[in-house]
């Protein structure tokens, strides 16, 4: 416990200096017009600041930066939810049901306002837990070894293709191409190159920066294209403080919330999207008046949006102790630390403690900011929804041509970044999530090298990945999960044939 | 349901799959178990998609599937320009250089995927083209592609 707060005091010291408290509120102010905007998430927008983090000085200030983009575009995709029933990304998609119908009848100021103090609370509540669980978790880690991260890698991406996405078959087919994209270039452990066709670029292999930057930015603008975003349908905002009975109503969502989205965002897969449809869906089932959901419940907007919240700040648990991103924008934040020369995992907290507890006390300073940004100058970024599309879009563009060309001051980032948009672009019309595929990239040298090392050790036999406790409780897990999806995925189909006939 | 598109999907993603499990076996070393070779992981990781595709492509069969088009009408224009003109800029970029490339690539895009008015592509381009250029030059100081310019 006095380690915790030592560590604090020390976390406070770094998240507080001119240049740190600088970065993250422009992190805050960035999240939160990202949040906004339509067509722009967190995963988009951290893969096109990649390329700034060579440029950065300190991995403390380069992870204070991308976690303000992540946790700000929670609190900032509430505004387009409420006031234009468009979800900004996709944790708030169910805020946008009960909170435009707020804001048709007038109470969409007060929809906005338990969002974001719902949002703070949720927020304070993850980085409290993640103040608390995280050095534990870091310190029971250290005791893992190459068959039990096999095994840890394994449970995550599989959890990761599950949880998150719509299709567990499209999933895993997308997880094991990101594994074959990681396998393009020298392998690590024989030299020996893998895919290279005497190319001296692929020889180095693709870089993450160029494959997130098209996969999730350039696909991201192909879509946002195809559709028309009709910034006149703004509802007004009214009064932006909430009434008593408002209150009252959204005072046990947003507990409920704080506490769901917590452990929804610890688990890989989980994270915000997730968290905040079961917190909807608990809020329905225990209101006295379930029928007004859909037709602007408080707790529709206060638990959701506390929830993802929560679990935006939750999910870093699992990145800075165990080095296991849990979704797509986290595994951005982890490439961002490698660029940096600093490896998220157990030993963080002792090697870079500097960077663990200024992250962590960065939340604490991000969530004040936050509700400053969202609550007061919630007109300001309702501007922000006029800039047209037109001129959003190519800059875009621009910034990540030369984002992707400055990686090597080559036109080989920059015709990468090119062909995977292209390929993302046409992954996400057929339904396949890019999100496992970036993933799997990111993981996949460590779950090789894990795998094959467990190999040597044990002497072949593959016994050793279920003959170690921490191993076999890890792989028990993952069976478990496995079993379950697939008894419920049998269900749904049998439900849906019986509906049919 | 399982789409046809998907099931297109599906059918690529195994010729994908069996080329890489030939090019584990052929082309690398797969080792053993006891000692990995570089191609070992490759084959697990060929063998992954082409067995999950194979499946993707049998259920299609199995349960059937249904026609969902990838757009709705017209709506591939848009992205179809934009990725056009952006292969133009990307072409361009190494020839003409960073400003003179930035500033055709927003005309063309004001122009052809926005349809806009040319007062304001004229704004969008010489502020939009000089921004970028301060930004990236100056403040950044990422070195950019000269082309036939000096700068």
């Amino acid at each position: 416990m006095m380690e915790t707060f030592a560590g604090l005091v020390q976390g406070f010291q770094v998240a507080l200096s001119g240049t740190n408290l600088l970065y993250g509120f422009i992190g805050c102010f960035l999240g939160t017009a990202v949040g906004i905007l339509p067509g722009l998430g967190p995963a988009a927008t951290i893969s096109l600041l990649l390329p700034a983090m060579y440029a950065m000085e300190s991995p403390a200030t380069s992870l204070i930066f991308l976690a303000g983009i992540f946790y700000g575009s929670m609190y900032g995709g509430s505004t387009t939810s409420i006031l234009l029933k468009l979800p900004g990304e996709a944790a708030s998609v169910v805020t946008a049901i009960d909170g435009n119908e707020m804001a048709k009848k007038g109470r969409g100021g007060a929809a906005l306002a338990i969002a974001a103090i719902g949002s703070f609370i949720a927020g304070t509540v993850g980085v409290i837990g993640l103040s608390f669980f995280g050095p534990p978790i870091a310190g029971f880690a250290i005791k893992f070894s190459s068959p039990e991260y096999f095994s840890l890698i394994l449970l995550g991406l599989l959890l990761a293709v599950f949880l998150a996405g719509s299709s567990p078959l499209r999933g895993l087919i997308m997880l094991f191409t990101g594994i074959l994209l990681a396998q393009v270039g020298v392998d690590p452990m024989t030299g020996m190159f893998r895919f290279t066709y005497g190319s001296l670029d692929l020889m180095n292999g693709f870089d993450f920066v160029t494959i997130a930057m098209g996969m999730f930015g350039l696909s991201e603008i192909l879509l946002t294209l195809e559709e028309a975003v009709n910034s006149e349908t703004v509802a007004k905002i009214g009064k932006l403080w909430p009434n008593r009975q408002e209150w009252r109503e959204a005072r046990g969502a947003i507990a409920r919330g704080s506490v769901i989205g917590f452990f929804a965002g610890v688990i890989p897969g989980g994270g915000a999207v997730i968290s905040s449809l079961v917190s909807y869906s608990v809020e329905r089932k225990l209101s006295k008046n379930p029928d007004e959901f859909g037709h602007g419940a408080v707790a529709g907007v206060a638990g959701p949006e506390s929830a993802n919240n929560a679990a935006s700040s939750s999910s870093f648990i699992p990145l800075l102790t165990l080095g296991i991103p849990c979704n797509a924008s986290i595994a951005m934040i982890y490439a961002a630390l490698l660029i940096q020369g600093v490896t998220p995992g157990p030993l963080l907290l002792s090697q870079h403690p500097d960077v663990f507890w200024g992250v962590v006390a960065s939340m604490y300073v991000g969530n004040i900011i936050l509700v400053i940004l969202n609550l007061p100058l919630v007109s300001l970024w309702v501007k922000l929804l006029k800039v047209p599309f037109g001129i959003l879009g190519p800059m875009i563009v621009i910034v990540t041509t030369i984002g992707s060309y400055s990686l090597e001051n080559s036109m080989f980032g920059v015709n990468c970044f090119f062909v995977f948009g292209i390929i993302g672009y046409f992954f996400r019309k057929l339904g396949f999530d890019p999100g496992p595929l970036l993933m799997a990239f990111i993981l996949s040298s460590l779950l090789e090298s894990n795998m094959r090392q467990a190999l040597m050790l044990s002497g072949g036999s593959f016994s050793i990945f279920v003959t170690r406790p921490i191993s076999a409780a890890i792989l028990f897990i993952f069976v478990v999960v496995l079993i379950g999806n697939i008894v419920s995925m049998i269900r749904k189909s049998r439900k849906k044939a019986a509906a049919k006939s | 349901m399982i789409t046809k598109q998907q099931r297109n999907a599906g059918v690529l993603f195994m010729l994908l799959g069996a080329y890489v499990v030939y090019y584990a076996i052929f082309e690398l070393d797969i080792g053993s178990v006891h000692s990995p070779g570089s191609g070992f992981f490759t084959l697990i990781c060929g063998s992954g998609i082409l067995i999950l595709s194979t499946v993707l492509v049998a259920l299609s069969f199995i349960k059937g599937t249904e026609d969902c088009p990838l757009w709705g009408k017209g709506e591939w224009k848009k992205p179809a320009l934009a990725i056009a003109v952006i292969f133009a800029y990307i072409v361009l970029i190494p020839r003409l250089g960073f400003i003179l490339s930035t500033a055709a690539f927003l005309i063309a895009w004001g122009v052809i995927v926005e349809h806009d008015r040319p007062l304001r592509i004229a704004i969008v381009t010489i502020a939009g083209s000089a921004s970028m250029w301060v930004l990236f030059e100056k403040l950044l100081r990422v070195p950019l592609p000269n082309g036939i310019l000096p700068w």
